[in-house]
């Protein structure tokens, strides 16, 4: 009675008619809420998310859905807005009556969202988000699909220290915001325990374009090798700019950098570079990988991206709770994605005591414009 | 070192040099601070763009060429669509000037849904193997952006002063109702102020998006340093807009690389602010205190 009352409050005279509705038609269908950025500068990673969670839904229901039931998706478009991201989540919780929600994209659009739906207790798995207090806020309804910042580069120190030995001293370049600040404190922190040392920190703002000063600097450290922390717009161009003033240093990249974008931006000044990401063709390797690369040719026409991987694996980890909760209600869903283990497309997946998955972090180098296997 | 970081900043300035001439040359000619001068920059370097898609054989000068063209263009439309209009009924400047910051946001989605939200790539159009000068090696990028530069405005002065529209545009700008008594088609000569405003705006676009991306939001913050640049040189002056561009690309750069990179923007404001307290004309102002 009191979610009712909440609800009406909250939702106007508009929704009056909505649970009415929504009880209606839960009886035939399981409904599964993602919310991302379907439109705006972050649409590309919306676009993939979406279409990797349709492929998902459609082969269960084609093989008869879930239960029983047929499972239907609700689609909602935050924009990359974390107020649009809360507003979605809302209606999904209160009118929609969804079983779980996946999403959103961002990690402020994830955060919104799960702050309204730990008040609604509804079951979150996040896709790409990777800031590390999405899972640290003891909220026990959220999960996520990607792997979370700090363990992210925790792997990369440990992979410089295992196939780089020499690598010891580095000039570190970030963007000034939460993503680039907490990949340098990390990378300070983890890097202390193998000896690693930071000859340069530098720094520049979002939609910044001149990073020479930088890379100068840089280079008068005399590091052994930089690490760029920069999303792929920015990352490009300091590649370029790095040819430019002839740096001449091994160059580690962060996962922002992961987007297909970057190597068409960067051209022929990518090869060399290496850096983490989340998924790439030419570290996947198993069955599961190999099925979801072709499912996501056969369907799109396109090559499977790392959004693709992270959302085809939420979606997935979705429907094995509902059919081993046997039950889509939301408290047995949230217990069943706990208990989640398989093989994921990325790897064997479980979840931590945070909701945070176990995978290790792929790490990829760039010969000839195109990625390999920097750990092979 | 110190040469690539001089020919770094001078690049960079004519960019903003080219930018803040526009705002200059509008300013005097109709009073309206343009905000959009950003965008006909992004168009500009669009347009260059999708020349060089549809024909990749062209030549560096005719892509700037084609940028400028455009980008002169888009000025004009907007003076002939929005800005006369608004005068010929009598509106507040500041209304006008509210249109021009509407014209900006306008732009900027109308390029998003053509070009799309994602950063696009330029070909090298000025070649990357690095120039020795001075026993430095500079990118010849910017060597060929700065002698463009400069090139455009000395090209620039010339036109004002020796060509009838030139001329036109330098009696509106001193005294419009003079001017129109003197036989001086005002509506034309205004137009004509948008159009070249545009032109070097455009050629901007280029050398920018050769320098970097194209974006559509490109010309929003350079379009803002660019409009910071014009005031420090002196608002509504031509030799002062050059100079406050070449000044504010140099300064910035050097601060990047000897003070601080992540607080450059913040050094250049800081300058500006001072300057505007003790020298409220701009660079151009010491100029004429000097005299």
């Amino acid at each position: 009675m009191t979610t009712t009352r909440r609800t009406l409050l909250l939702a106007g005279a508009g929704a009056l008619a909505a649970p009415a509705l929504a009880v209606a038609q839960s009886r035939d269908a399981i409904r599964i809420g993602a919310v991302g950025p379907y439109s705006g500068n972050a649409a590309a990673f919306g676009i993939s998310m979406r279409e990797a969670i349709d492929l998902v839904v459609d082969q269960r229901n084609r093989a008869g859905g879930l239960l029983g039931r047929r499972i239907e998706v609700m689609h909602g478009d935050d924009a990359g807005r974390p107020e649009e991201a809360a507003n979605i989540s809302r209606r999904f919780a209160s009118r929609d009556r969804v079983s779980l929600v996946l999403g959103s994209v961002s990690s402020p659009a994830s955060l919104a969202a799960a702050q309204v739906l730990r008040d609604e207790e509804v079951a979150q798995i996040t896709i790409s988000a990777t800031a590390q207090r999405i899972t640290r806020q003891g909220n026990p309804w959220v999960f996520r699909s990607a792997v979370p910042d700090r363990k992210l580069v925790s792997d990369l120190v440990d992979f410089i220290a295992e196939k780089h030995p020499t690598h010891r001293r580095f000039g570190f370049l970030y963007v000034n915001d939460d993503f680039g600040k907490g990949g340098f404190d990390s990378f300070v922190e983890f890097g202390r325990a193998r000896g690693f040392s930071i000859t340069a920190e530098e720094r520049y703002s979002r939609g910044d374009i001149d990073f020479t000063a930088q890379l100068t600097r840089i280079r008068a450290s005399q590091p052994d090798a930089m690490i760029d922390w920069s999303r792929y717009a920015e990352g490009a161009l300091i590649l370029r700019q790095a040819r430019q003033v002839q740096l001449g240093l091994q160059i580690y990249g962060s996962d922002g950098v992961a987007p297909p974008a970057y190597l068409e931006l960067a051209g022929e000044a990518a090869n060399g570079v290496i850096y983490a990401t989340h998924f790439s063709p030419a570290t996947a390797s198993g069955a599961e990988a190999e099925r979801f690369m072709a499912a996501i040719r056969q369907a799109y026409n396109k090559p499977a991206d790392m959004t693709h991987a992270q959302a085809f694996d939420a979606a997935t980890i979705a429907c094995d709770a509902i059919l081993r909760a046997r039950s889509a209600d939301r408290q047995p869903v949230r217990d069943a994605i706990r208990q989640t283990d398989f093989n994921s497309v990325r790897g064997p997946f479980r979840y931590d005591q945070f909701g945070d998955p176990t995978l290790v972090t792929h790490v990829v180098r760039i010969v000839n414009g195109r990625e390999t296997n920097a750990r092979a | 070192m110190l040469t690539s970081i001089f020919v770094g900043g001078l690049a960079i300035g004519c960019v903003y040099a080219l930018i803040a001439l526009g705002f200059s040359m509008i300013m005097r000619a109709t009073s309206i601070i343009h905000f959009a001068q950003g965008e006909v920059m992004m168009i500009g370097s669009m347009s260059g763009l999708t020349a060089v898609w549809l024909a990749p054989f062209l030549p560096a000068p005719v892509v700037l060429l084609v940028g400028m063209t455009a980008g002169g263009l888009a000025a004009v439309a907007m003076e002939l669509a929005a800005y006369r209009t608004l005068r010929r009924r009598g509106v507040p400047l500041m209304n006008i000037i509210t249109a021009t910051v509407g014209m900006s946001i306008l732009c900027i989605n109308g390029a998003r849904l053509i070009w799309g939200s994602e950063p696009l790539r330029y070909p090298d159009l000025f070649g990357v193997e690095p120039v020795l000068l001075g026993g430095a090696r500079v990118p010849p990028q910017l060597l060929w952006i700065a002698a463009a530069g400069l090139l455009l405005m000395a090209g620039l002065q010339l036109f004002l002063k020796h060509t009838r529209t030139g001329i036109a545009m330098q009696a509106v700008a001193q005294d419009p109702d003079a001017a129109q008594l003197m036989g001086v088609n005002l509506t034309r000569t205004m137009a004509a102020t948008f159009g070249i405003a545009g032109m070097m705006a455009g050629a901007a676009g280029v050398m920018l998006g050769s320098l970097f991306f194209s974006f559509f939001e490109m010309g929003f913050i350079t379009g803002l340093k660019a409009f910071v640049a014009a005031t420090l040189g002196g608002l509504g002056s031509i030799v002062g807009a050059i100079l406050g561009g070449l000044l504010f690309g140099l300064i910035e750069t050097f601060s990047a690389v000897y003070v601080s990179s992540a607080y450059k923007d913040a050094v250049g404001m800081l300058l500006l602010i001072l300057l505007l307290l003790f020298l409220p004309q701009g660079l151009v102002g010491l100029w004429r205190r000097g005299r």
